[in-house]
């Protein structure tokens, strides 16, 4: 628009300055033209018809002023598509997505969120459809919203609303706003499994405890009693385990990863294999120890690295089919996923170790990916009370990770296998030799 | 025809446009769910999914209506008449791949109780993928008017293809294994059948675009060649 009004004033000038020529002279056409300066200008001095108020009368002043006239004009103009591409940036920045129709519904204005969920082609484009229906009512002056849920994964919540946006006294058009609240929605979701899990996991065993013992209480035979015992301590066991889970957790979180050392990678998987062999041994699963040529060497808490690349080991055998193999592995890894040849040896450049986990097992369900790291959070539930965890084995994992500023990747399909990769911070002098 | 009667006409024809880009969205969306439902053995879920494609059904009469209107009012020729031929065919293919995954909907209750093995859910999460996939990238090829985009996906349903034939045989080695009884077998063997025709709707719609573009379709070549014979048969 603004470049238009410009187009429309350089062409004015052409034709003043055209007409100004043609007229040269003439006092009453040199009086006409001056008014349409002025008004051309915004001047509110500008003089109306039959006013003679002129005080420039040669040529060569109205040229003068013309001309600061078109610059005026040029500043306004550049002002203004400054001021368009502000807003236009601004807007991008927002995290939620705008749109702006005038009153025939032509989009005149939105920002990069918009664009992008209005051009989706997939599940997407239920919400590029209820933004045009929402702007349609809002242009016949009804604020409605609505939410989109889409299944994914990853699932999506999106909430969406259109506002009419009108003047004093008439419809300018209308405004529609899309907002994500996957997050909000998951946290909720998060929050209110946690503490049914919570009380379901420590309620369970010590309800049996009582029940085995009341039944203790009243059985003579002594086979009967040996075996009520054994359940009982075999409860006992699974609170204590949770418990220390629990202390464990709360630890890892609270005092974050105080002791930093040099930790050789070898060593430590070595260590994590040897400690689970008999483990796997007994569910006829091979543990593949790494073969790791380089010398690897983490800046690490030891004893927590130890902990979460076990209870990772821990999970990938008792989640595998008798018979498969699960792989320990590690591997240099550059910031910037350049390989590490490529990458500068820099001082301030952090570089990273993949340790991977690999298995060949049953795999964790796509909608699920994104829970399993929440504490007590199961996905089969009947399966991992079964095999005897707490629900706080991946907790426990990401919080360690996130402590050493690293990041948890999962990779898994079901019946196919799960590769869970912690990356973690080498060390420094090592990884710039 | 006068400049407001094309403005409308566009307008209309944009309309269309978006109607089925939505439908597509709701094909996508439908298939997320109804894999979730089934893998998840929700048949409230699958209810609501079969409840659903009405929605889809109303859509597509509105948008075939549309294009009846354009065609009796406007008499449109060249690309315009291609155009709105090609959505005719696409509405219906649309509302075809609808009407799969309602029928994979109601596979949900008579596979109930029936416990997947790892092996097959994640064959059917694969199968899932690649079907919203293939589906989202054909509304990307018509929207867009992408005819190369088109092209590709022939190759993407044959990656469909494969993960079928894959599918088909993990459920019956899985019955074999005695993990499923052969009436659930059959059942999952139609669902991924289900799966399987869905990516052939893409494929056809992809094919309307390409025709919409070149004004070539693959079966022009058949077409020609039986041309060609017939001419022969008749000298």
């Amino acid at each position: 628009m603004i470049a238009a009004l410009v187009a429309v004033a350089a062409a004015l000038a052409v034709a003043l300055v055209a007409v100004l020529l043609l007229v040269r002279g003439r006092s009453s056409a040199s009086e006409r033209l001056g008014r349409v300066v002025h008004r051309f200008a915004g001047d509110p001095e500008a003089p109306r018809p039959g006013e003679a108020r002129l005080d420039r009368n040669s040529l060569d002043d109205w040229i003068t002023y013309l001309e600061s006239v078109a610059t005026t004009a040029a500043m306004t103009a550049n002002l203004a598509e400054r001021d368009r591409a502000r807003w236009q940036l601004a807007m991008n920045e927002l995290a939620v997505g705008v749109v702006l129709v005038d009153e025939d519904g032509t989009v005149c204005a939105s920002n990069a969120l918009a664009d992008e969920m209005m051009s989706a082609r997939d599940a997407m484009a239920l919400v590029g459809a209820g933004v045009t229906q929402l702007l349609e009512s809002a242009r016949e002056g009804q604020a409605r919203s609505r939410t989109v849920k889409l299944t994914g994964p990853p699932p999506r919540v999106i909430e969406i609303s259109g506002h009419p946006v009108a003047g004093d006294s008439h419809a300018l058009g209308a405004v529609a706003v899309m907002a994500d609240r996957t997050e909000g929605v998951r946290v909720d979701e998060v929050r209110r499994d946690f503490v049914a899990n919570l009380s379901h996991e420590l309620r369970t065993p010590v309800g049996a405890i009582a029940l085995l013992s009341e039944t203790l209480a009243g059985e003579d035979d002594a086979a009967v009693r040996t075996r009520l015992v054994d359940r009982i301590g075999a409860e006992a066991d699974r609170v204590s385990h949770i418990i220390d889970d629990l202390l464990e957790l709360s630890r890892v979180e609270l005092e974050g990863s105080m002791r930093q050392e040099s930790v050789p990678v070898v060593p430590l998987l070595c260590e994590v294999a040897h400690q689970y062999s008999e483990h796997a041994r007994k569910h006829d699963v091979s543990l593949v120890s790494p073969d790791v040529a380089e010398q690897l060497v983490l800046h690490a808490d030891r004893s927590q690295l130890l902990r979460a690349v076990g209870n990772l080991v821990d999970n990938a055998i008792k989640y595998s089919d008798p018979g498969s193999e699960v792989h320990l592995s590690a591997a240099p890894r550059a910031l910037d996923d350049r390989p590490p040849s490529e990458v500068p040896a820099d001082a301030d450049e952090q570089a990273w170790v993949d340790v991977v986990v690999a298995d060949e097992g049953i795999g964790i369900p796509a909608d699920e990916t994104e829970r399993v790291f929440e504490r007590f959070y199961r996905v089969d539930k009947a399966r991992a009370r079964a095999t005897g965890g707490t629900g706080l084995g991946l907790s426990i994992v990401r919080h360690v990770v996130m402590n050493h500023g690293g990041e948890v990747m999962l990779q898994t399909r079901e019946g196919v296998g799960t590769t869970f990769t912690l990356r973690l911070p080498a060390e420094q002098d090592r990884a710039s030799t | 025809m006068t400049e407001e009667v094309r403005t409308e006409f566009h307008q209309l024809m944009d309309e269309v446009r978006a109607d089925l880009v939505q439908m597509g969205g709701m094909v996508a969306e439908g298939i997320s769910a109804v894999s979730a439902a089934l893998l998840a053995g929700d048949i409230g879920g699958a209810d609501q999914i079969i409840a659903a494609d009405d929605e889809l059904d109303l859509l597509s009469l509105e948008a075939e209506e549309k294009c009846v209107q354009l065609l009796a009012l406007q008499q449109p020729v060249a690309v315009d008449l291609r155009t709105i031929l090609t959505d005719l065919r696409m509405i219906s293919e649309i509302e075809r791949s609808g009407d799969l995954v309602t029928n994979i909907a109601k596979a949900v209750a008579r596979l109930h109780g029936a416990e997947l093995e790892p092996r097959v859910r994640g064959l059917i999460d694969r199968m899932r993928e690649q079907a919203v996939k293939l589906t989202a990238r054909a509304m990307d090829a018509y929207a867009e008017r992408d005819a190369g985009l088109a092209s590709v996906l022939n190759d993407m349903d044959d990656v469909l293809d494969d993960l079928h034939n894959e599918y088909i045989v993990a459920v019956f080695a899985s019955h074999e294994l005695g993990k499923i009884s052969i009436q659930h077998a059959v059942q999952l063997a139609v669902v991924g059948r289900f799966y399987e025709r869905i990516g052939d709707h893409a494929v056809n719609v992809a094919e309307r675009v390409e025709f919409l573009v070149t004004g070539e379709l693959p079966e022009h070549l058949g077409a020609n060649r039986a041309r060609a014979r017939r001419e022969q048969d008749e000298m």
